[in-house]
């Protein structure tokens, strides 16, 4: 496997004006995906035939190596590119492919998997949903108690999934499952294509407009090769694929750009900025998203030189979870009552959108709790007492 | 993709920690070295040369000098290094002779010379020259009561000016404070000017005064980022040591909450400073990094010490801990880091080509 090569800084900004003309010709500005999580089928269509047109780019798995359909490019193309996605609202789909089962694949997947699995994600041709989550296992993921157990050449996974975003879409399912008791050792990691028998969707819907399912899994059927990597590796790949991917999810290229939105309306209104309390607000959101991206910038250069990031990266981590309801707060206030009134509604400011932005930024629990990520800096990050 | 201190950092940083572990109230709370002395010993080290011009061959840039600083701040040193290298700093960005000699005279360590900068934030009026004559009092002014020679900022009309004025000329009253920090009132009572102690005037001298001001604002916000470090350090030690409840009391999620929120800030204000070294270093103003930077490092000034307080509690309000050695420094760092204006200076540079919107020309430094 080849390094990558390293960008210099007009190698990359280069980059970001490739990506940013072909967001501009791609994109309509109307189906962004910055109203709700939509995934009505009208959108969703679109979004599927949007993410295949980056796919068919070399986009998805950018920075995979090449022999696994990969583009082998350095991990800061790779954040130039989510920034420019972000900052546009790309509706892209299949995150739980691109990032989780990937970062999995590439943790522990075998070589075969590598090469089997890992281009169908890049190419869009097999979409993930995740199965982590069940109603007596959130933040304590090691609790979950889904089963699977070996019968001859199969495995049978028995259990329940919580919140699975995008199940009825997907193609295949991620399941952590136990496969012997304890955290590290017990669980173990499966691909479940969705239309097996035995697996039933109920879907519900979100506070965010959008729609995630209850998931069970009644003794569903899966040849041995459904076992990513090794048995009872899966919670070593987990912690891998979200806490040393290297990559940051760039929310602060979407707030960046919500932002400039604002302090273009307060401009355009006599007196807003010099009403009590404005400055100070947009103040706090500029340096919000400020903060974010130098530690994202941070992250990325520590893994692209192969340094232990400061506190294992864990305040970036616990930073974007916090802000990301706290600007939406502020946001609001800024924004004044108008705020409320949703898409569509004659008097609504900003086309609706933040009243989508505020009800979608209580989904900050999405891949661990703020408090989660508090008590993983606290303990791993610092060194205090369990 | 890179968020990191200069190449230099780490070298001069090891340097500074030994010079300032002998120089430190963390180690020696009588404080039995002159200040004398240690202007001696910046001398000796060249680190009153530390930090130049941009673009020129003189100094290591900010974002190396800053080891020599985060060190200072780390061991709470009481070293007139800040102040000197401001006046330095200030002498630099001048363009005249008499400006150049002076910045070699402070490098060399031959005059002991201080910035007395405009600041309304005392609520004194401005000083000002008229008729080659300055009048009116600067707050704050630091080491002062050494100072050979200083360079006064003042209103000439509307435009500001730098100033060379003799020390023996001027008033120099002690300011007690909190942080025991050597603050001086500065009070020039019709002092006579020569027009060639006019250094600069105009955008000129606005310009050098606002640059300097915060190259020596970073440094300030190092320092900030060096005792938060060892406060956090110490903060975790003894959440890790002190039993309550039959354990540690650093397993309770609420401690852990006051820990991480001290490395929250204190890692923050790195980060900022970082950025604003950076852009400094290329020869950038500025203006928004370093308005973003002071805001972050003033509140974490005073965040860190109050969450150390909280852990700590009883056994930290005792003169026997260190925790109060920091809160004093803090006080100084909360105050000089706060511009009342930063918030004003950060909106309206939002939407700028230097601002956060995602479409940024400094952003192809990632």
């Amino acid at each position: 496997m080849t390094q990558p090569k390293q960008p210099d800084a007009e190698m990359l900004s280069a980059w970001r004006q490739e990506v940013r003309d072909f967001l501009e010709a791609e994109l309509p500005p109307d189906r962004a995906f910055n109203t709700e999580f939509d995934d009505g089928p009208e959108q969703w269509a679109y979004a599927v035939e949007f993410s295949r047109k980056c796919a068919a780019r070399g986009w998805i798995g950018l920075t995979w190596p090449v022999e696994y359909g990969g583009g082998g490019r350095s991990a800061a193309e790779n954040q130039v590119l989510l920034e420019e996605l972000y900052a546009a609202d790309a509706p892209m789909v299949n995150s739980v492919g691109w990032f989780l089962a990937a970062g999995t694949l590439l943790a522990g997947g075998s070589e075969e998997q590598k090469r089997e699995l890992l281009p169908r994600i890049a190419r869009m041709e097999t979409i993930w949903a995740e199965g982590l989550t069940e109603p007596e296992a959130g933040s304590d993921l090691g609790s979950l108690r889904t089963r699977a157990v070996r019968e001859g050449d199969e495995w049978v996974i028995t259990g329940q999934k919580a919140y699975t975003s995008w199940g009825p879409m997907s193609d295949v399912l991620y399941v952590a499952a136990r496969t012997a008791e304890g955290t590290r050792g017990g669980i173990s990691i499966f691909v479940v294509d969705l239309s097996s028998p035995g697996v039933t969707l109920h879907p519900m819907r979100n506070f965010g407009g959008g729609v995630q399912s209850s998931t069970y899994l009644d003794a569903v059927r899966v040849p041995a090769e459904a076992l990513i990597g090794e048995v009872g590796r899966g919670w070593d790949y987990i912690m891998r694929a979200f806490y040393a991917s290297g990559t940051v999810e760039p929310i602060y290229a979407s707030q960046a750009r919500r932002l400039a939105e604002l302090v273009s309306y307060c401009r355009s209104v006599p007196g807003r900025l010099e009403a009590p309390g404005i400055e100070a607000d947009l103040a706090e959101l500029a340096a919000m998203v400020h903060a974010q991206r130098l530690l994202a910038r941070e992250v990325v250069g520590d893994g692209m030189a192969g340094r232990r990031p400061t506190y294992d990266g864990g305040i970036q981590q616990v930073l974007a979870k916090e802000y990301e309801p706290l600007f939406a707060q502020i946001y609001d206030r800024v924004l004044g009552p108008r705020s409320q009134l949703t898409a569509g509604a004659p008097d609504a400011l900003l086309g609706g959108r933040p009243e989508a932005w505020y009800r979608q930024s209580f989904a900050n629990h999405a891949g661990g709790t703020p408090q989660v990520k508090r008590m993983v800096l606290a303990t791993r990050g610092l060194g205090l007492p369990r | 993709m890179e968020l990191t201190w200069g190449e230099d950092f780490e070298a001069l940083a090891q340097v500074a920690r030994s010079v300032f572990a002998k120089d430190s109230p963390l180690v020696d709370r009588e404080g039995a070295v002159d200040e004398r002395d240690r202007h001696r010993q910046l001398v000796e080290l060249g680190w009153l040369q530390l930090h130049g011009a941009p673009g020129s061959s003189d100094g290591a840039g900010l974002a190396s000098a800053a080891g020599v600083f985060v060190e200072m701040g780390r061991a709470l040193a009481p070293s007139p290094l800040p102040a000197l290298a401001r006046a330095r700093d200030l002498a630099l960005r001048i363009d005249s002779p008499a400006a150049a000699d002076l910045a070699e005279r402070i490098g060399d360590g031959e005059e002991w010379i201080v910035a007395v900068p405009l600041d309304e934030r005392w609520g004194e009026a401005p000083m000002r020259l008229e008729s080659g004559r300055l009048e009116g009092r600067a707050m704050a002014v630091p080491h002062a009561a050494r100072a050979d020679v200083l360079l006064v900022g003042a209103l000439e009309g509307d435009r500001p000016v730098v100033v060379r004025v003799d020390a023996g000329d001027v008033e120099v009253e002690l300011m007690p404070n909190l942080g025991e920090r050597p603050l001086f009132a500065i009070r020039c009572d019709r002092v006579e000017v020569r027009p060639e102690d006019v250094l600069a005037r105009g955008e000129a001298a606005a310009r050098a005064w606002a640059v300097s001001g915060r190259r020596a604002d970073v440094m300030l916000a190092a320092q900030v980022y060096g005792a938060g470090l060892r406060l956090l350090d110490a903060t975790v030690t003894f959440a890790g040591q002190r039993h309550q409840f039959g354990g540690p009391i650093g397993r309770f999620q609420a401690v852990q909450y006051l820990c991480t929120d001290i490395a929250i800030d204190v890692h923050l204000t790195s980060a900022y400073a970082r950025e604003a070294a950076r852009v400094l270093d290329a020869g950038g103003d500025a203006e928004l990094e370093v308005a973003l930077l002071r805001r972050q490092a003033s509140r974490t000034a005073q965040s860190m010490v109050h969450a150390a307080h909280e852990v700590h509690a009883g056994l930290g309000f005792m003169l026997e801990s260190d925790v109060h050695l920091f809160t004093k420094a803090a006080k100084y760092w909360q105050f000089e880091l706060h511009h009342p204006t930063d918030e004003h200076t950060i909106v309206t540079c939002l939407g700028a080509e230097t601002g956060v919107e995602v479409p940024r020309e400094s952003e192809v430094a990632l």
